[in-house]
């Protein structure tokens, strides 16, 4: 019983680490995944998103990139947790260069919900949902009213947890971590329907589900992340921390997952970021480094947008970031894969805006 | 056409120039003529437009509105409706909508003197995913938390942190002003009375937890989603009430339909008279200036010219008087709408007062109809002028003049009553949604009208048979006994305006004996009450079960019973569905049976099915009968019996409470109705009940018998103003045409005065001639006015309204009328004498 209290006594600082300030979560060291409710939502940690990006191919050659992203944003007022669902819905037209997107905003409630039990989230008449049955996901959305996507995603390469012990850096402070689960290889079906024509598509997707409870920390002013898929079976994964002082946080890094499913994490230091060409959005006026070449272990790789304007504008959010599809080069000048590329922070001071603020 | 013109200047323009006042009297006609219609059309319109602005405001036009088959809508209900869309685009936005009153605006004690205005919840949040669609600046950006409180329009005045005290059903509440919701060009703005709020926040405020009163659907069509619009109109039908963004405006348009009609109608009566004096006066010019018309034949001048420099001088009259009529009609309107609107508040509800603006189209319909009333009516003396042969025209000696053959043959007159009686008989032309369009009913009332003035002559011949010695009283009864063209039309716009105002105070009068009956049946209560809000038909401020039950502990009080009210879309329109307790109705013989039920206990269900009584109303609108068995909000309803019900004329249904309850979910109170106990004095508890319960008004019997009256005569207001124009328009035509007569006599008056005949005696025979005119205008007026009362009340107010009233005609009150328009026609006459026995033997025109 003596026991019992001093475990309790020792315990008690460390559950209050457990937490932010106003009582969400904080990502654990060693927390156990258990699947399918680990896909599901955690409304116990502050933010969370589940962030779907592809590539697809229709039988006349038109190429599409995609990105689907579900978000749970919490805050605390008179007592209660209340939480908002935010989504985006972006197609690219590559062959034509348009570029399609929406953003919504919804409370959670009878038309935004994300499930805690398993993979199953929506915002409107979008939906992001596993079938347990056959371990496939299905996503419909539409972009305004311009675009549908009805698209059906198979695992073809395992869930990967990025980290040191399932839990992913952002930043020095305690409380900038997250936890980051992804299906780095997603195997994609569907159609594709742009004005009157319907286009019947195959290619690949990749899907980042994340959450956490403060990811930037105080200096931190935005990032860049990509993710690489390569024809040889590789994925790359790399995200840069940006600081107010124009310096790369010591938390950035760069991920390769091999062609086995395992995992390396490289150092900010062991990896380059060079800019290759930037773009000038007319809309928010912010200046995008949306070409640029990763260097790392003896290997290059270019990352070369398919359009320049892939810019999102947060028209709700006010916060504009550019989200792209990318061809992959090598140093030879091969194409060697496809990517996305996202770049966040550009227009103005992300810390300012995702912070948790004083409930009015 | 240089010969036209030639004779338009020469002629025409010379004699306007010469006889100005008798132009300006003309043009003066045409232009009352055509801005009451036209005032009646603006004002009309304002106050329909008052009913879109009240249902719309948030988003733009939505594509469908749904509503649940009864009650309201839940969370689960949203959820499936999302559900059953599937991918679709489709944003839903619930809504939950009250009617509030500031607690601050006191009226003047009578129902409908307080504002009413309206508080709609909306999903602030939400409302962001419609950018460019909603209003902006409600607060609900950057993840962060609404402000709590209501956005106001800057039209209100109110400014932020400033704090609103609302009448919200039965109770006083104050809400903070959270923010003025800027007027952003190219964004729906907010109108004036439209209070926003967030909704879950006016779910609370409302007593209305999960509860949604409708969602408003934005489907656009798309190259992607090329029948998004009705592939969702369909899916939703299968499960809800669905009606189209713009039914909501169409039904206010349907439901006040007859309204309009009956006024725009009534508007045209001022044309209908002003018609016939123009042609009068026309006639008369043609008789003017026969020995021109004479000459210019002689010269070669063609028939058709003279006829089309005589359609062209009528054309330019009517564009002068409409032009004229356009201003007055549109300062008109400004006076007229807040009758209208109060008018369309009471019997339909939620409207709100507009500004009656002018718009082209309006300006020009005015104008157009002023010239085509002026050409329609110059048709024929144009045509007589054309066609007379010059020596018919020439010297003094030539035939005398009396107009057109054809309008002298009285049986004309006689056949199109006739035709009227006959078409009074046909049934009305129904529409989908339960509109109906008595059709036949006014071809009727606009031939008998018509009819009616041609054959008054026959009473004009009969009044001349007089026997008279006086040398003043032959000359008078002379000009009789052979009328012009100019006596008959003249006593044919007196025998017109008459008519329709004997037939509509006829019906007025119907309606309130009607109104004092079903009243004295149906109003047996010591005292009402009901929310201080309640100002119109479509208030839905309600009472809670705890304010009823606090009542019913009122010392004094015997007995409570409630009404509970919600409406329901039937067949594409709107009705009323009532829950009252048909206990205490019995109890208390509450009922004005049309159709008595066959067993007492009426509200016994059999074979399962739910009884209900219909009203009148009702059953003429849907072609209901007693006996039937209808389906409504997905239940079985069979009609039991048929009660006369004078408060709408939508059509109202009334079910047991029991029921009513069951199938909307709700116990809320519409009115309560207290029976005291013996020897309490309702004053004294209706001063307790207000002092005790600020969100309540409470009615005696007394008090709230004199209200329904007021409301009712109310209705009228506009309605016997455009009679009173009528009138004017009348006697004043019948000025103009003694004036007209007189002139043409100008020789005769010479001569008569060279005989011995003093100023005052051709005065006084002039007089009397007016007063024959009037007589027969009155007389006629009178008696073609009863039979119109009797098919305004039998026939177009049953068939618009489905009211069945009881004849009723004040007798003084037509006397009245009938010796005022006689003794305003014999003033107006003995003054147009004495101006004419002053006119100098050498006057030409003046």
């Amino acid at each position: 019983m003596k026991h019992t209290f001093l475990l309790l006594f020792l315990l008690i600082p460390s559950l209050y680490a457990q937490t932010t300030v106003d009582g969400f979560a904080l990502p654990q060291p060693g927390k156990v995944f258990v699947f399918p409710r680990d896909h599901g939502s955690h409304p116990e940690f502050r933010t969370e998103w589940w962030y779907v990006t592809g590539h697809l191919d229709a039988k006349d050659g038109h190429r599409f990139g995609f990105q689907v992203t579900f978000f749970r944003q919490a805050r605390r007022e008179d007592g209660k947790t209340l939480h908002l669902h935010l989504a985006h819905a972006a197609l690219l037209d590559a062959q034509t260069g348009r570029f399609f997107h929406e953003e919504r905003l919804n409370r959670a409630g009878w038309d935004a919900a994300s499930f805690e039990t398993t993979l199953a989230v929506h915002n409107g008449n979008w939906s992001l949902r596993l079938d347990e049955s056959t371990q496939r996901l299905h996503i419909a959305a539409t972009v305004k009213n311009e675009a549908l996507l009805q698209l059906e995603l198979e695992v073809i390469k395992p869930l990967v947890i990025f980290g040191t012990d399932g839990v992913s850096r952002k930043g020095a402070s305690e409380t900038a971590a997250s936890h980051y689960l992804t299906w780095p290889r997603l195997k994609t079906t569907g159609t594709v329907k742009l004005g009157p024509a319907e286009y019947t598509v195959t290619g690949e997707a990749w899907m980042d589900h994340e959450f956490s409870s403060s990811q930037l920390e105080e200096g931190q002013v935005g990032w860049d992340w990509a993710a690489v898929q390569l024809k040889d079976g590789r994925e790359i994964m790399v995200y840069r921390m940006r600081r107010k002082d124009g310096t790369l946080d010591a938390a950035s890094t760069l991920a390769v997952v091999e062609k086995n499913g395992n995992v390396r994490h490289l150092a900010s230091t062991a990896f380059t970021w060079e800019v290759l060409g930037t773009w000038k959005s007319p809309r928010s006026g912010a200046m995008y480094p949306n070409h640029v070449r990763l260097c790392f272990e003896n290997e290059s790789v270019e990352l070369k947008p398919l359009a320049s304007d892939q810019e999102q504008d947060g028209g709700i959010t006010r916060l504009p970031y550019w989200e792209g599809s990318c061809d992959v080069i090598d140093s030879h000048g091969q194409i060697t894969g496809r990517a996305f590329l996202e770049l966040a922070g550009y227009a103005g001071d992300l810390a300012g805006h995702l912070t948790p603020k004083a409930v009015k | 056409m240089s010969t036209v013109l030639l004779i338009l200047r020469r002629c025409a323009l010379r004699h306007w120039r010469l006889a100005f006042k008798q132009q300006l009297a003309l043009m003066l006609i045409l232009a009352l003529g055509s801005s009451v219609y036209l005032a009646v059309r603006l004002a009309s319109n304002a106050a329909l437009s008052g009913f879109e602005t009240f249902t719309d405001g948030v988003t733009r036009q939505p594509d469908w509105t749904v509503q649940a088959l009864a009650g309201s809508l839940h969370e689960a209900d949203l959820r499936s409706m999302r559900e059953l869309l599937g991918p679709r685009p489709v944003s839903l936005l619930p809504v939950v909508e009250e009617t509030v009153t500031p607690a601050l605006d006191k009226g003047n004690g009578e129902i409908g003197s307080r504002a009413t205005w309206r508080l709609l919840g909306v999903d602030f949040v939400a409302l962001l995913n419609l950018r460019g669609e909603a209003p902006a600046g409600l607060g609900a950006s950057n993840l962060q938390s609404v402000h709590a409180g209501v956005y106001v329009s800057p039209k209100l005045g109110t400014k932020a942190g400033e704090e609103l005290r609302l009448i919200v059903d039965d109770r006083v509440i104050t809400l903070k002003v959270a923010g003025v919701v800027p007027e952003v060009p190219g964004v729906p703005s907010l109108p004036a009375h439209l209070l926003l709020m967030d909704l879950p926040e006016a779910q609370t405020i409302l007593q209305r937890m999960d509860r949604i009163d409708r969602v408003e659907v934005l489907s656009q069509n798309s190259p992607t989603f090329p029948q998004l619009r009705e592939e969702t109109g369909a899916l939703l039908k299968s499960h809800w009430q669905v009606r189209g963004g713009s039914d909501r405006r169409q039904l206010a348009g349907t439901m006040t339909q007859a309204f309009r009609l009956n006024l725009t109608i009534l508007s045209l009566l001022a044309l209908l008279v002003g018609g016939y004096l123009i042609f009068q006066a026309l006639d008369g010019v043609v008789l003017r200036r026969r020995n021109e018309i004479g000459i210019l034949k002689s010269l070669g001048v063609t028939d058709r010219a003279i006829q089309i420099a005589f359609l062209l001088e009528a054309g330019l009259l009517g564009l002068c008087g409409g032009s004229f009529g356009v201003l007055l009609g549109w300062l008109g309107a400004q006076a007229a709408v807040g009758g209208v609107t109060k008018t369309m508040n009471a019997l339909y509800g939620a409207t709100s007062e507009q500004q009656a603006s002018l718009s082209v189209s309006e300006a020009s319909l005015a104008l157009s109809i002023s010239i085509l009333a002026s050409l329609i009516a110059a048709w024929w003396p144009a045509r007589m002028a054309a066609r007379t042969p010059p020596a018919h025209m020439l010297g003094h000696h030539a035939t005398p003049f009396e107009g057109g053959t054809v309008w002298r043959v009285e049986w004309i007159g006689w056949a199109m009553m006739l035709a009227a009686v006959l078409l009074a008989q046909l049934p009305v032309l129904r529409f989908e949604n339960g509109a109906r369009l008595p059709l036949a009913g006014y071809t009727a009332a606009l031939l008998w009208l018509m009819g009616a003035g041609l054959a008054a002559s026959t009473i004009l011949r009969l009044v001349a048979q007089k026997k008279a010695r006086s040398a003043v009283w032959r000359i008078a009864l002379s000009h009789l006994r052979r009328p012009t063209v100019r006596h008959r039309f003249a006593v044919a716009a007196l025998a017109s305006a008459v008519a329709m105002t004997t037939g509509m105070a006829v019906m007025v009068a119907s309606f309130d004996h009607t109104m004092r009956g079903w009243i004295d049946r149906t109003m047996k209560a010591d005292i009402y009450v009901s929310s201080a809000g309640a100002q119109s038909a479509s208030s839905t401020h309600a009472i809670t079960q705890k304010t009823v039950a606090e009542l019913g502990q009122e010392p004094g009080v015997e007995e409570l019973a409630f009404v509970q009210a919600r409406t329901l879309l039937w067949h594409g329109g709107e009705v009323l569905i009532l829950g009252t307790n048909p206990v205490f109705a019995h109890k208390h013989q509450l009922y004005a049976w049309v159709q008595a039920p066959q067993h007492e206990e009426w509200w016994q269900p059999e074979d399962g099915i739910t009884p209900a009584i219909m009203s009148e109303s009702w059953s003429e609108r849907f072609a209901t009968r007693v006996g039937d068995v209808i389906d409504l909000a997905g239940h079985k309803v069979r009609v039991v019996a048929m009660n006369a019900e004078y408060g709408n004329e939508r059509g109202s249904l009334t079910l047991p409470s029991s029921v009513f309850r069951e199938w909307f979910d709700t116990d809320e109170a519409w009115r309560v109705a207290l029976m005291l106990k013996p020897g309490v004095d309702p004053e004294t508890v209706r001063s307790h009940i207000e002092a005790s319960q600020p969100g309540l008004s409470v009615f005696t019997n007394a008090h709230l018998r004199r209200e329904a009256l007021r409301i009712f005569r109310q209705t009228f207001s506009v309605t016997h103003a455009l009679e009173v124009i009528g009138v004017i328009v009348a006697v004043v035509g019948l000025g103009l045409a003694l004036t007209s007569l007189l002139l043409e006599r100008r020789s005769v008056l010479t001569t008569l005065h060279s005989l011995g005949m003093t100023r005052r005696e051709i005065s006084k025979s002039a007089a009397l001639e007016g007063l024959g005119v009037a007589c027969a205008g009155a007389f006629t007026g009178i008696a073609a006015g009863l039979w119109l009362g009797w098919l305004l009340v039998y026939r177009i107010n049953k068939q618009c309204f489905g009211w069945t009233l009881q004849f009723h005609a004040v007798w003084w009150h037509l006397a009245v009328l009938g010796a005022a328009v006689v003794a305003t026609g014999m003033l107006v006459a003995a003054l147009v004498g004495r101006w004419a026995a002053l006119l100098p033997p050498e006057h030409q025109e003046e």
